[in-house]
């Protein structure tokens, strides 16, 4: 595999932020609805993709350096970098990283309506309503998949 | 009693048989049998003693009868026997025992004595030796003998004092006295009977009442029975209830009891359940690590599927190269076509890298995450999260339910325990009540039956009918006895004077000096009293009299009480002078024919010579000389000197 100015995965120095630390200490620390704050992260992250939601807020709160993160997060980091790139596409690291931070608080935003709507974390019909937007939602994202019709 | 024959067999000296004819006449009543001293007087005497009354009335026993001679011989008999008129019939006795042969200087041995008796002929059936003797004192009772078959020299006890008891008796049986004491005895034996019957019934009134008042107290005593019967009745009823209501107590108790083990069930099934929700939570919180590669699947799906159709860098680069030079790979020269399409091949890919670099990633992600497994884990987990909520809403719910039902309750274990003793205890109770209710009721039964059959008794009749009447009996009866002895004591007197006049009258004919004495009296006890001319009375005894004289004065009394007496018997009279003067001795000879019907005098030779005997010459019926056998010195046999 080969990487491109445009597909570079993100900085190790890159931090994770939001503009909504109480949502998380309220999820993950006090609910404890995730085991780490980088879970939820990476989770608001694919809901804001999919409902290409960006949060209007700057993001304020460090939550962790990516490079900080050991081997047993490779999934959610993976999942990140492969985000980073779908949602910017260019060689500006900075704003790639902007991007992921707008979507990962416009995707919180959405959980924790759901959230204080339901008082709980439906997952499962968030997945599947997941599955159902994902075919809409692909076609915007067209800058990505310039590939052979 | 009139003795007609005596016969002898082997009977102390008399060797062999011997018989004596003894029969007289009434105006030849006398016998007289003459012998010298220990030829065989005595045993003549002994004889007659043998056969009625057997060898104890001898003094000697029956070996000693036995002819000593006769026994060195042979084995062989002695016996006695006598035959008499009695009351108009012919006697017939014989008493006789066998003896064995035995040598000389020694006494044989005899059997038992036996006696036979035939009365006119025909034997009488005498089994006992009792049914014997009563037999003969029928005819001449023992002790009435010896007013009949006497020594003359030994009559003399009848003038000593005190005379014994023996003597008295029967001097009282000759008076006829002694059958009436006896008859006396006798009713106060009837009396003394109605006396104890009296006291039997007077003591069986006061045994009915006794039993009238133990009926009453069993009756009490039924009633007492009865309520204690009905008293555990309750008791019993009682213990039933307090069984009962501790089997309630104890089905309730056991059924809260069930429950509260029940919730405390399910309040552990619940706090499982919780552990459990808890640790789902706890998957759950380690599966949403899982979350973002989950909802990103679709598109991670898109760009693995896209990355797949760009070309590869390799071919790309291969292309490259071959387009530069003039041949392919296989040096074969590329035509325009050939070139053409790898020139379109190259253009399609251009500004797609980043799309494959994407697309790898998303498939190396895809492989190493298996998003399909991974959600199907999710709905796994979150399946068993909606078993493990639904099982703790009925947990709940259950225990909301028992708390309901329980009340508030705790543990009713101690409750149980306390209910359970309870009803053991009034178990116990109830059994023991049931036990005791039994035995009383079987009690109750046997008392009833008793009461019942003790009450009919009572009932019977009893008056003082009984009693009156038996009173009636007996004072007729102690009315009869004191008559009686009156009439003895009338008789006793009235007889003692009789004897003693006929004594008086025989001893003043008897002796020898008929003008000092007045005649003889007779005591209460029998004791013979000189009456004097100067009118002293004296006990014979302490006048000290002569043997004579005291000889005469018993013969005065015997022959006196023989004339009284309603019996009959002969009078034997061994040695009948003795030591008389001669006064005394004529008076006594002319006297015997007059002291009974049939008189029998064995005497020796000294005492009567022919000159004594023949005043009464006329009046003698047989006379007898009784001498030693010429033939056998030691044996004697009779020889009739006069008579028929």
């Amino acid at each position: 595999m080969s990487q491109t100015e445009n597909s570079a995965p993100l900085d190790e120095n890159f931090m994770v932020r939001t503009a909504y630390p109480d949502v998380y200490q309220e999820l993950w620390q006090k609910k404890k609805l995730f085991k780490n704050q980088i879970h939820l992260f990476t989770a608001a992250l694919a809901i804001g993709v999919l409902y290409n939601a960006h949060s209007q807020k700057k993001p304020h709160q460090d939550i962790v350096r990516i490079g900080t993160l050991s081997e047993e997060h490779k999934e959610n980091i993976d999942v990140i970098n492969i985000l980073s790139q779908v949602v910017y596409v260019g060689p500006d690291k900075r704003a790639r990283g902007a991007a992921i931070l707008s979507y990962a608080d416009g995707g919180l935003e959405i959980i924790w309506k759901e959230y204080q709507a339901q008082g709980m974390l439906d997952i499962p019909r968030i997945v599947e309503e997941a599955k159902k937007k994902w075919p809409d939602r692909i076609p915007e994202l067209s800058h990505v998949f310039k590939g052979p019709s | 009693m009139r003795i007609k024959q005596l016969m002898l067999e082997n009977f102390r000296p008399f060797c062999g048989r011997h018989t004596i004819d003894l029969s007289v006449e009434k105006s030849r009543p006398v016998i007289l049998i003459k012998a010298l001293n220990d030829v065989g007087k005595t045993s003549l005497f002994k004889a007659i003693q043998f056969c009625l009354y057997g060898s104890k009335a001898t003094g000697e026993k029956a070996f000693r009868h036995v002819n000593r001679t006769a026994c060195t011989q042979n084995d062989g008999r002695t016996s006695v026997k006598l035959i008499f008129d009695h009351e108009e019939k012919l006697y017939e006795i014989t008493r006789f025992v066998e003896f064995k042969k035995s040598p000389p200087g020694s006494f044989p041995d005899v059997s038992d004595e036996v006696l036979e008796v035939r009365v006119d002929g025909i034997p009488e059936k005498l089994e006992s030796i009792k049914e014997q003797n009563i037999y003969i004192e029928a005819i001449l009772p023992e002790d009435a003998s010896q007013f009949f078959l006497f020594d003359g020299e030994d009559i003399q006890k009848y003038t000593r004092h005190p005379p014994g008891e023996r003597v008295k008796e029967a001097i009282e049986m000759v008076l006829g006295i002694r059958e009436l004491l006896n008859a006396r005895e006798d009713i106060e034996d009837i009396s003394r009977d109605l006396g104890r019957e009296l006291d039997d019934l007077l003591v069986e009134r006061s045994k009915h009442a006794q039993e009238a008042v133990a009926v009453e107290n069993l009756g009490n005593d039924i009633t007492q029975i009865r309520n204690k019967i009905a008293e555990l009745g309750d008791r019993i009823k009682q213990a039933e209830e307090n069984v009962r209501s501790c089997d309630e107590t104890l089905k309730k108790h056991t059924a809260i009891q069930a429950k509260i083990e029940s919730r405390k069930q399910a309040e552990h099934n619940r706090d499982l359940l919780r552990e459990q929700i808890k640790a789902n939570e706890n998957k759950i919180r380690d599966f949403n690590r899982h979350l973002g590669v989950i909802l990103v699947a679709p598109l991670l799906l898109e760009l693995s599927r896209l990355g797949r159709k760009t070309v590869p860098h390799w071919k790309r680069a291969a292309i490259s190269a071959v387009l530069q030079s003039d041949f392919c790979i296989c040096d074969r020269p590329i035509d325009q076509s050939t070139r053409e399409r790898f020139e379109r091949i190259l253009d399609r890919n251009l500004g797609v890298s980043s799309l494959q670099y994407l697309g790898d990633q998303a498939t190396e992600l895809l492989f190493d995450t298996q998003p399909e497994a991974l959600e199907k884990n999710l709905y796994e987990i979150l399946a068993q999260r909606r078993d493990l909520e639904s099982n703790l809403v009925l947990q709940e719910q259950t225990i909301s339910d028992l708390d309901k039902e329980i009340g508030g309750r705790e543990d009713l274990a101690d409750d149980i325990k306390a209910a359970a003793d309870t009803r053991r205890r009034a178990a116990v109770d109830l059994q023991q009540y049931i036990v005791e209710k039994q035995a009383k009721e079987m009690d109750l039964e046997t008392k009833n039956s008793e009461y019942g059959r003790r009450q009919a008794k009572l009932a019977e009749q009893f008056t003082d009918k009984d009693i009156e009447s038996k009173k009636a009996h007996l004072r007729s009866s102690e009315a009869c006895e004191t008559a009686v002895k009156e009439a003895i004591d009338e008789l006793v007197d009235k007889s003692k004077q009789r004897v003693a006049e006929l004594a008086s009258k025989v001893f003043l004919e008897l002796t020898n000096a008929p003008r000092l004495y007045q005649g003889i009296e007779i005591t209460n006890e029998y004791e013979l009293k000189i009456k004097t001319i100067g009118g002293t009375t004296r006990p014979v005894w302490d006048q000290s009299p002569s043997a004579g004289q005291s000889q005469i004065i018993a013969t005065a009394y015997i022959a006196a009480l023989n004339r009284y007496t309603a019996r009959e018997a002969p009078v034997i009279i061994d040695t009948p002078i003795g030591r008389l003067d001669p006064i005394h001795k004529r008076n006594l000879i002319e006297y015997y024919p007059e002291i009974g019907p049939q008189v029998i005098i064995l005497y020796q030779p000294s005492e009567l010579s022919s000159e004594d005997i023949e005043p009464i010459e006329k009046c003698i019926a047989s006379e007898w000389l009784l001498e030693r056998d010429p033939s056998n010195p030691d044996a004697s046999i009779f020889r009739r000197v006069k008579g028929r």
